[in-house]
């Protein structure tokens, strides 16, 4: 593969062609199938598509969890900081997860452990990669659980998970990602699991501290609802491939690709006219094992040529940074929409 | 949690009260008692009915068995058990060393089935589909498929030709001479220990395989915890709770569950008493017996209870 110069001063991610795939009983799986992405210091970006595109095993592969001996990552670089996180030894990584690179997963409910306290499970990370006393690690434990608006700290640091609501639950999850104070935060659906109302409050928490403590964020989501109020920048993943990337605003003013296109009309919104009902995509995502000859969306796709059952149409910019992968991209209809509007 | 513990206490009385009266009624219900035992074992003539039914009066069975029930419960309220109806010895005397043989062997074998079952319950969960997962099955399997007292039959036949060396036969009281004890003792206990590790480790594996999928170990890890840390701190007292059952029920079955066993290590335990009292009707000694297992077996679910809770707060707080 090609080796590229050293990356932009400001990238603090830099996921280059990243190739990640699953041995099944099926055949192989190409979850993650040459997927270029980036992240600014700082920034928040989405990861946005269908279940089963290759979104949580991006992140999975950034953290170096993905599952062994079924899944490997079979080619490309994850610079972070500069330098390839695929290169690290396993006891290198373990170093930088939790310290560097934090994780917020998308099932409260099952994600902290049910028989350790609240307060253990946050203050262990702190213990490890900063070196604290079980007093530092208690009064940082004091500390985040402030910043992530949880009243009342002593005395909910003793309790069990339990005895916390799904919300309260995502609140914890995030305090724990933040108390080592990483650089990155992968976020893999963090709101999928929880209530409407309580979903804008976790995301609002969590674009206010990416600002305030200036952690760059990368949330999965298949909502682009969520995009559009808290990301700047928009990756759209389609069978292990990205079909679509470009600023929130840019993608949703004008999608350049049928997918990003039909995702968006599935979408409630309120700034248009009630229609009779939404438009969902046609279809099932695609089998990984044996996807079809030229572009994998292409047997849902309502604006397919002849030419995409061929050729696999390349990622390229359409304007502005905008780019899509899609041999018909000048040729979609228009979209017009100011993304702040679009409801979370 | 103490509010938690003194509630499952109390709970253990009325079982227990529960296991006396059964027990009491259906030794009655059994076709023949202990006099016919006694007198007409064998030859079974030779006795007139009116000396079998002095004997039944001056073991007090003429009476109502209400008041039997009475007599009999009254006294166990108070700790005194009675005497053996076939030997006329106090019924204490009798359980007592033999007790405190079983439960030295239960308790050694449950601590050779958990030093085995934990390490490799959790090693084989770990190295899941490799050689060693498989060696610690089939080593787990030859457990299960081999009968303890068969196992105890060529470990004293490996001693003895290999070694020409034969374990102490008579039993000696620990506090009287520990080494001694420990050198009759160990043999059982391994091979009753190694048995009922098969059981505990292929639970371990199994619970230990479930816990190590579930999301708070991803959580684990991606926070950058040490492997170790992870296995200890968040796998094992998650995956501790069925081991425990498997392990708690175990011991308490040991206790009057071993006749032949003993008989090959030539131990005089209760699981033989069980059987001579049995068999011999001896309704006061029978009736003791049932209620120390039961009772062993009921106090043993509740330090269950009382670990599951120390174990799982969700537990605890209800």
């Amino acid at each position: 593969m090609n080796e590229r110069t050293a990356p932009a001063p400001d990238l603090l991610l830099d996921v280059r062609d990243l190739h990640t795939e699953f041995a099944t009983s099926n055949g192989i799986v190409r979850a993650v199938d040459g997927v270029s992405w980036d992240v600014r210091a700082g920034e928040t970006v989405a990861l946005v598509g269908e279940s089963g595109c290759g979104k949580s095993v991006s992140a999975l592969s950034i953290m170096g969890l993905i599952s062994k001996p079924a899944g490997r990552i079979t080619g490309g670089q994850i610079l972070f900081k500069g330098s390839d996180l695929l290169k690290r030894s396993e006891e290198e990584m373990r170093k930088i997860r939790g310290r560097e690179i934090a994780m917020v997963f998308q099932e409260p409910m099952t994600s902290l452990n049910p028989v350790l306290t609240v307060g253990r499970q946050i203050t262990e990370a702190c213990e490890i990669h900063l070196g604290h006393t079980p007093e530092q690690a208690h009064a940082r434990a004091v500390e985040v659980l402030g910043l992530v608006g949880i009243a009342d700290a002593e005395r909910r640091l003793k309790q069990y998970p339990h005895q916390f609501s799904g919300g309260m639950r995502q609140r914890l999850m995030i305090a724990i990602a933040l108390s080592c104070e990483p650089a990155l935060i992968l976020a893999d659906e963090p709101t999928t699991a929880l209530d409407v109302t309580i979903q804008a409050q976790i995301l609002d928490l969590m674009k206010d501290l990416s600002r305030r403590l200036g952690v760059a964020t990368l949330i999965i989501t298949h909502n682009l609802g969520v995009v559009a109020r808290y990301a700047d920048r928009v990756n759209v993943m389609y069978a292990g491939k990205i079909v679509e990337r470009g600023t929130a605003r840019e993608i949703y003013a004008s999608p350049r690709h049928p997918y990003t296109l039909g995702l968006l009309r599935s979408v409630p919104r309120l700034d248009e006219p009630k229609r009779e009902r939404l438009a969902p995509i046609q279809g099932q995502p695609p089998d990984l094992t044996r996807l079809p000859p030229g572009c994998s969306f292409r047997p849902r796709c309502g604006y397919a040529v002849e030419r995409c059952a061929e050729e696999v149409p390349p990622l390229e910019r359409v304007a502005g940074t905008q780019h899509s992968a899609c041999w018909e991209k000048d040729k979609l209809p228009v979209r017009a929409a100011k993304p702040e509007k679009v409801p979370a | 949690m103490l509010r938690f513990v003194i509630h499952r206490f109390l709970l253990m009385i009325p079982t227990l009260v529960g296991v006396a009266v059964i027990i009491f009624l259906l030794l009655r219900v059994i076709p023949g008692d202990v006099v016919e035992a006694k007198f007409m074992s064998g030859e079974g003539s030779g006795v007139s009915a009116e000396v079998l039914q002095a004997e039944r009066a001056r073991l007090g069975l003429d009476k109502p068995v209400w008041e039997q029930f009475a007599i009999w419960f009254w006294g166990v309220l108070k700790f005194d058990f009675g005497i053996s109806m076939w030997t006329g010895g106090p019924i204490s005397e009798e359980i007592e060393l033999r007790f405190a043989l079983s439960l030295q062997v239960a308790l050694m074998a449950t601590i050779v089935a958990t030093l085995l079952a934990l390490p490799l319950g959790i090693i084989a969960a770990l190295k899941q589909d490799t050689w060693v997962d498989y060696a610690v099955r089939i080593f787990s399997i030859a457990g299960l498929a081999m009968p303890s007292f068969w196992l105890g039959i060529l470990m004293i036949l490996g001693f003895l030709i290999i070694f020409e060396w034969l374990p102490p036969m008579i039993y000696t009281p620990f506090w009287v001479d520990p080494w001694q004890n420990m050198l009759q003792l160990i043999w059982p206990a391994l091979a009753v220990g190694y048995r009922y590790s098969a059981v505990a480790t292929r639970m371990t594996r199994s619970s230990m395989l479930e816990v190590l999928r579930e999301d708070y170990i991803r959580t684990a890890r991606a926070k950058g915890l040490w492997l170790k840390l992870i296995l200890v701190r968040h796998a094992l007292k998650n995956a501790m709770l069925p081991v425990v059952t498997v392990i708690g029920l175990e011991f308490a079955f040991l206790l009057g569950g071993l006749v032949v066993t003993e008989q090959v290590f030539n131990l005089n335990g209760l699981g033989l008493l069980f059987v001579q009292a049995i068999s011999r009707r001896d309704y006061t000694l029978t009736q003791a017996l049932v209620l120390l297992v039961a009772a062993a077996f009921i106090f043993v679910n509740f330090a269950m209870d009382v670990m599951y809770a120390w174990l799982d707060p969700r537990i605890r707080y209800r």
